[in-house]
């Protein structure tokens, strides 16, 4: 019994003992006092061919509360560093930054167009990937025509923390043009990794401020340099950046997709010359087919729009003349079908495969795939497209007729 | 001979504990996506390994029941002798605890992996395993309440996959049979290797309460978590579509895609809560059952005293199998599946075989009975 009580004792005091360790906290724990959060990664190629990372850090000191005088300071800062890896160059924010530098709440991956003049993109995506700080529902954009550390260091009215200000309008250009296809880390490495299908990453665009410009009003603390917008498509193949959709092209992808909610199309007004006339689409719903037989391949896109009118340049009198009516419809359908028709040739001629009738045939018919796949590269640019665009008009907005001078 | 363990288990339990056993396995890592080829279609794969599994595991549950008093390691040694029982029961008690340990290891790896860099695996193995032979210690009621609590975590997965709703697409799951069924032939065995971690139900059944329902709720339990099975590797491809196969942790990164409303997001602490419950309860069987088999092989008093050292063992199993998470996954994909249908089927069968020439060459003594009443079984029939 009394070694029996020995043995009890030991085991307790061992129990307690190792208990111990939790006392002085986890192993590894952050404090959020000692993390700076990253808000916005970009990508280039430094002058002496390292990768180039510039990050943008939150300031929160500079956010101000509700209390208090709003802060004039911005509310970001950048940095910038080298390294022969995006592990090594993230890392060496650490020689910039006081804090942690903490990827997790970061929302734009953004790379410099220059970086893909000669590789592909595969080495920068593998720590966002691997890594487990980053998030794969971040967005990935590229830079056409800048780096990314212009892009990181414009700023915005409004929105003054830039990659918040940047996601304001990647979301407004998704609801309110879809002149953007809104792409996340996952999206682009699905896309890459999938059968029949090509990546594709949002366009991004520096606006220089011309220096001479006074701006007055509301952002008084400090002149703003440079702004950038969002728009347009990378296009990638495999993995190598191989060309551009400008905005209109990147909506006829969209309209492939299905992926345009609300937008405005516009086109010739029927009745008089050199008057144009928009409509605002409501919602649209777009799909296609893929047909082969034997050698040949055909593309058959069928979208469906709803919309209202929304401003003409010359007065129609629509009760009088209620054709005109159908002519807005048929003009709005051809509008779209030209944006879909300059999107697959500016796919077709850039040989990448964005839109996925590959990917159609290999989900449907993966045997004729097997066949195709091999040639699919001489295939593609020439296959046909058929295009068939309904679009109803529905409502004409609060008055029946414009205003018309006497 | 003493009745080593007293607890009396409802069959409710008893399915709680499978589910979770079963869940734990798949929780973390999800082996049979992983690096097989077609894994559009996983979900076919899954379900010739379900079907295979129920089919085994009936099996192994009927042949249980023939012996309702008796724990396998105890009817082992009445079929096959004292020698050949032995080893038999040696191997399924070390089946267990290496289990154990693989199932340990994933969790622990997984926490590193995608939390907590720095620390040690060996502190979150420890943990769990000392909290499991302390529950273990005292007998299968306590870890049979703690799965009631954690199959709670079951219905918590199936919500949790439900989440990333916006990220899916249905399309991902074309094409279906792009080449053809020979890998989903390999998948299965992964799920049959998964599902026969079951083979501890032979400890279990003497202690069942009502025992007239063990195979209904086994066949519940495997068609519960088949479902699970099936639900998670349907959306783990509608939402990563051919990376499917690529992610190390899939479970995590689903629920890390869920995002809804820019504001219900970076949820991973359910997962994770998950996967330490899971494990806990997971380890406290397996300790258990490793423990009160040895204790009868060997014909011991008691079996708690043998739970500390057997948690040690899988904590120092777990640490050692593995150099690092490549050999871990490389033994998941590529050596599970054939190393443990080939020893658990491999002992029922010699058991089954030992069970048939008993009833054919001595059909007078015949009743095997006998065996049993000498080394009395927990209690008699109900």
């Amino acid at each position: 019994m009394k070694s029996n009580k020995a043995l009890r004792l030991t085991v307790y005091l061992i129990a307690i003992m190792s208990l111990m360790w939790a006392a002085s906290g986890c192993w590894s724990r952050r404090e959020i006092e000692d993390l700076a959060f990253v808000m916005a990664i970009g990508v280039d190629r430094s002058p002496s061919g390292n990768i180039q990372m510039t990050a943008q850090f939150a300031k929160p000191e500079a956010i101000g509360s509700a209390e208090g005088p709003k802060s004039q300071e911005k509310p970001f800062w950048v940095a910038t560093t080298e390294g022969h890896t995006m592990f090594e160059a993230f890392r060496n924010l650490g020689y910039i930054s006081p804090k942690r530098p903490y990827l997790p709440h970061n929302n734009f991956y953004i790379f410099g167009e220059d970086l893909f003049r000669e590789m592909g993109i595969k080495p920068f995506l593998d720590l966002i990937n691997r890594d487990p700080e980053p998030r794969l529902t971040a967005r990935i954009s590229v830079v056409k025509g800048a780096t990314a550390k212009d892009l990181l260091q414009a700023e915005f009215e409004g929105m003054p923390m830039s990659a918040v200000a940047l996601r304001g309008i990647m979301n407004h250009l998704t609801k309110a043009w879809g002149t953007i296809h809104e792409t996340t880390i996952r999206d682009f490495l699905d896309r890459m990794e999938s059968e029949g299908i090509e990546p594709i990453a949002m366009g991004a665009e520096v606006i220089p401020f011309e220096p001479d410009i006074e701006i007055e009003g509301e952002v008084s603390r400090e002149q703003i340099k440079a702004r950038a917008t969002l728009g347009g498509t990378a296009v990638f193949k495999g993995d190598y950046l191989v060309g551009w959709l400008d905005n209109f092209e990147t909506r006829g992808l969209n309209w492939i997709l299905g992926k345009v909610n609300n937008t405005v199309v516009e086109f010739p007004h029927p009745g008089a010359e050199d008057k144009r006339v928009s409509v605002e689409i409501l919602r649209a719903t777009g799909s296609f087919e893929v047909q082969v037989e034997d050698e040949d391949v055909r593309a058959f896109i069928e979208v469906n729009a709803v919309g209202n009118l929304g401003c003409i340049q010359e007065p129609v009198d629509f009760i009088k003349q209620p054709e005109v009516w159908t002519q807005f419809e048929k003009g709005a359908e051809k509008a779209i079908e030209d944006e879909i028709a300059r999107a697959v040739a500016a796919l077709q001629r850039l040989g990448s495969d964005a839109v996925g009738f590959g990917q159609y045939i290999f989900r449907r018919k993966p045997k004729e795939w097997e066949s195709l796949k091999h040639r699919w590269d001489e295939i593609f640019p020439a296959i046909g497209v058929d295009i068939d665009v309904t679009v109803h008009l529905r409502g004409m907005g609060v008055v029946l007729k414009s205003a018309e001078t006497k | 001979m003493k009745q080593l363990e007293k607890g009396r288990i409802s069959s409710f339990q008893y399915m709680c504990m499978l589910l979770v056993v079963r869940i734990t396995a798949t929780s973390v890592t999800f082996p049979f996506m992983t690096d097989h080829e077609s894994p559009t279609d996983a979900w076919i794969g899954a379900a010739i390994g379900i079907v295979v599994s129920l089919v085994l595991l009936e099996l192994i549950v009927r042949f249980s029941l023939n012996f309702p008093n008796m724990t396998v390691i105890q009817y082992s040694q009445s079929v096959l002798g004292k020698f050949l029982g032995s080893i038999a029961a040696l191997l399924l008690i070390g089946f267990w605890v290496f289990d154990a340990a693989v199932a340990g290891r994933a969790m622990g790896n997984a926490m590193v992996n995608a939390f907590m860099p720095e620390t040690p695996v060996l502190v979150f193995i420890i943990v769990t395993a000392f909290l499991s032979a302390n529950g273990a210690r005292q007998g299968l009621e306590i870890t049979a309440r703690w799965s009631e609590l954690v199959a709670v975590g079951v219905v918590m997965s199936a919500l949790l996959l439900a989440l990333p709703f916006q990220a899916m697409n249905f399309q991902n799951l074309l094409p279906i049979l792009p080449y053809g069924i020979g890998p989903h032939l390999k998948r299965a065995a992964i799920i049959v290797a998964i599902f026969l971690r079951y083979s501890v139900v032979g400890m279990i059944v003497p202690y069942v309460h009502n025992r007239k329902e063990i195979l209904r709720y086994t066949r519940i339990a495997v068609l519960i978590s088949g479902a699970v099975l099936i639900a998670q590797s349907i959306v783990l491809v509608a939402v990563f579509g051919a990376r499917a196969t690529s992610s190390a942790v899939p479970t995590l990164q689903l629920v890390r895609q869920i995002t809804i409303g820019e504001f219900f997001e970076r949820i991973e602490i359910f997962p994770v809560t998950l996967w330490l419950l899971n494990n806990g309860v997971n380890m406290g069987l397996f300790i258990w059952a490793s423990s009160l088999g040895l204790a009868q092989l060997f014909g011991l008093n008691r079996f708690e005293p043998l739970t500390y050292p057997i948690g040690g063992l899988v904590t120092l199993l777990s640490m050692l199998l593995f150099k690092n998470y490549v050999e871990q996954i490389h033994y998941l994909i590529r050596v599970q599946p054939i190393f443990v249908p080939v020893l658990v089927l491999g002992v029922y069968a010699l058991l089954y075989a030992g069970f048939s020439i008993r009833k054919l060459v001595l059909p007078k003594q015949g009743n095997l009975e006998a065996p049993m009443i000498l080394e009395a079984g927990p209690d008699e029939i109900e």
